[in-house]
């Protein structure tokens, strides 16, 4: 098969090429795959503990043993960074995932189905918008209790409001289309119109938002432990070594800065990756 | 057929808010560790003890009689008393509300001041030197935490320059204070929450989009049309782009509206900045849930009501807005 044609053939190859030549979004990708490798790996890539304290070693800055200083019951911030970063992907990820799940969902069904179930739908969004985000988030959290599945479901179930848009308009936009039309005269279903002839065609938004999604939701994971109302001792999330950090943040600069390094890291990333996805992807939205 | 719009969107409202302090009730009365189990109290063990102390409270009728009940105190503008301070809930926010809007108002303004230009010569000059300074440095805060930029500006204007109060909203015991010191000393605490930790991330935020709405409107025809007309550069860019290039940005603003009073949580905390923000978050440190209840229900509700406004000025403006 010619070059020419195996490129005609395979619709995702030039998709592929564009991400490629889009250094910032490949440099991106690596660091994404870096931070996850890290927290894969984390009791490996340090001899410290992240709990155990010391503290006779209490408050020492950087050195070449502890790379990032230690805190103030003498722990390895490095090690504890590199524990909280576990936390603080999987919470952002699981959130993603709980949001992802309920916005393609409703975001499907008021788009396909339109008219009472849409208004339904969209005016439950508008009430959950009414609402500032870290209002609800830090009473909620009061009244359920702070622990990390309480977060990931706080966060992905209310989270999913623009996936919901999303999905809704991509629904809107497709289900009129010819191609649907003939799904239809053909005798499918609408389960079978919903996910295999609409769906897989609403994907690269999905995808896109899906990306973007994950960095909101760590900085809302990580705002949260900072005000010391999301993940609590003796776990820690990289917000939570920032609230830790702060009553010596004064002299000891390293507490904050380190675990904050970390998530402007993290967070840059994914944007990064998400923002070459959303270039490739689609082309029309290209800023 | 304005007026038409109007009124629907005014008729919306009505039922939002009632859905908004239900769900509000609800939130608090139905959660495990709500209002009931705090006014019980942990330490009440004896069964007819916990039941006279529900009745007391009204807390033993059924929860739609609790609710309406609730209401309509609320209507009257009785947001009940804060458990820690024995004081109406709502005085106690109202106080609040000014510092908040000191902080979250001039931030919003020099954000968009900063934005707009810098996000239009930006698209103007796509690719040139500044351009990509801009773009990277937007990217650069739009991921960063705020809370982080505070910590950094706190140590670097602060402790380390010694320029820039740490925290708070004024000097104490300033000696002989004229108008013009204390304008200057509330600005000064204003730079690190206002200007650093809010003001960034609205700038970067802004600034990506106004320059990408520049974009898409130098690309449409009508700007080609303008061009081949023989018009100048000057009235192509400013007559023509950049009125049609702000109008998107116009909907972002509206969507701002809740970030007046409700987005400055996270700076009043770093800053220890007395708004409606910290109030909540020590309301819910000390399981004050009155104040919580209040808190949410009028962020809530302004918020609804804020975006109202917004779009209904947003009608008035581009008069291509779809009445459905």
């Amino acid at each position: 098969m010619s070059e020419r044609r195996r490129s005609l053939m395979s619709g995702g190859s030039s998709q592929w090429r564009r991400f490629g030549r889009n250094q910032r979004a490949v440099a991106g990708g690596l660091l994404v795959l870096a931070f996850i490798l890290a927290a894969l790996l984390a009791p490996w890539l340090t001899p410290h503990d992240p709990i155990r304290s010391n503290i006779p070693r209490r408050l020492e800055s950087p050195s070449r043993d502890h790379l990032m200083g230690t805190d103030s019951l003498g722990r390895d911030m490095f090690a504890r960074i590199l524990q909280g970063g576990r936390i603080s992907l999987m919470i952002g990820l699981l959130a993603v995932a709980v949001a992802l799940g309920i916005g393609v969902g409703l975001g499907a069904l008021a788009g396909y189905y339109g008219k009472l179930l849409d208004s339904a739908i969209m005016r439950f969004v508008d009430l959950l918008l009414a609402f500032p985000t870290l209002y609800l988030y830090i009473t909620l959290v009061a009244l359920v209790g702070p622990n990390i599945g309480v977060l990931i479901l706080i966060m992905g179930g209310l989270g999913w409001t623009g996936m919901a848009r999303i999905v809704r308009a991509e629904f809107l936009k497709l289900r009129t289309q010819d191609y649907v039309e003939a799904a239809r005269a053909l005798g499918s279903g609408d389960n079978r119109i919903i996910f295999r002839h609409i769906l897989p065609n609403a994907m690269a938004p999905v995808i896109v938002a899906t990306t973007l999604g994950i960095p909101g939701m760590i900085l809302g994971e990580s705002a949260l432990s900072f005000l010391g109302l999301g993940v609590l001792p003796p776990q820690m999330s990289w917000g939570s070594l920032v609230n830790d950090g702060m009553p010596f943040f004064r002299t000891a600069w390293w507490l904050p800065i380190f675990p904050g390094l970390a998530i402007f890291l993290c967070v840059l990333s994914f944007n990064f990756l998400g923002d070459g996805l959303r270039d490739a992807l689609d082309p029309r939205l290209k800023s | 057929m304005l007026r038409g719009y109007i009124a629907r969107r005014l008729m919306v409202v009505v039922p939002m808010l009632l859905l908004i302090s239900f769900a509000t009730f609800s939130m608090m009365h139905l959660a495990p560790g709500g209002l009931s189990a705090v006014f019980i109290g942990a330490r009440v063990r004896l069964e007819e003890d916990r039941i006279a102390i529900m009745r007391h409270y009204g807390l033993d009728q059924p929860f739609h009689i609790r609710y309406f009940r609730w209401l309509g105190r609320v209507l009257e503008g009785d947001l009940g008393h804060s458990l820690r301070f024995r004081r109406p809930a709502l005085d106690m926010i109202v106080e609040r509300i000014p510092a908040t809007l000191q902080l979250t108002i001039p931030s919003i303004i020099v954000s968009v001041a900063v934005a707009i230009p810098v996000g239009v010569l930006s698209a103007l000059r796509q690719y040139s030197v500044a351009d990509n300074l801009a773009t990277v440095g937007a990217f650069l805060f739009v991921s960063t935490p705020s809370f982080f930029l505070g910590i950094v500006a706190i140590l670097i204007f602060s402790v380390g320059l010694g320029w820039l109060p740490i925290s708070g909203m004024s000097t104490f015991g300033l000696r002989d204070p004229t108008m013009l010191t204390l304008i200057v000393d509330r600005l000064r605490h204003l730079v690190i929450p206002g200007g650093i930790v809010l003001g960034l991330g609205y700038t970067a935020g802004l600034l990506r989009y106004v320059r990408g709405s520049m974009l898409e409107v130098l690309r449409q025809e009508y700007i080609r049309t303008a061009r081949a007309k023989g018009l100048s550069e000057r009235v192509v860019i400013y007559k023509h782009a950049l009125r049609n290039s702000l109008l998107p940005v116009v909907t972002i603003l509206g969507m701002w509206v809740p970030y007046i009073l409700g987005g400055s949580m996270i700076a009043e905390v770093i800053s220890a900045w007395p708004g409606m923000g910290r109030l909540a978050v020590d309301a819910v440190f000390g399981r004050d849930y009155p104040l919580v209840m209040g808190t949410l229900l009028l962020a809530a509700s302004m918020t609804l009501v804020g975006n109202l406004l917004a779009d209904v000025s947003y009608s008035l403006l581009d008069p291509r807005i779809r009445y459905e």
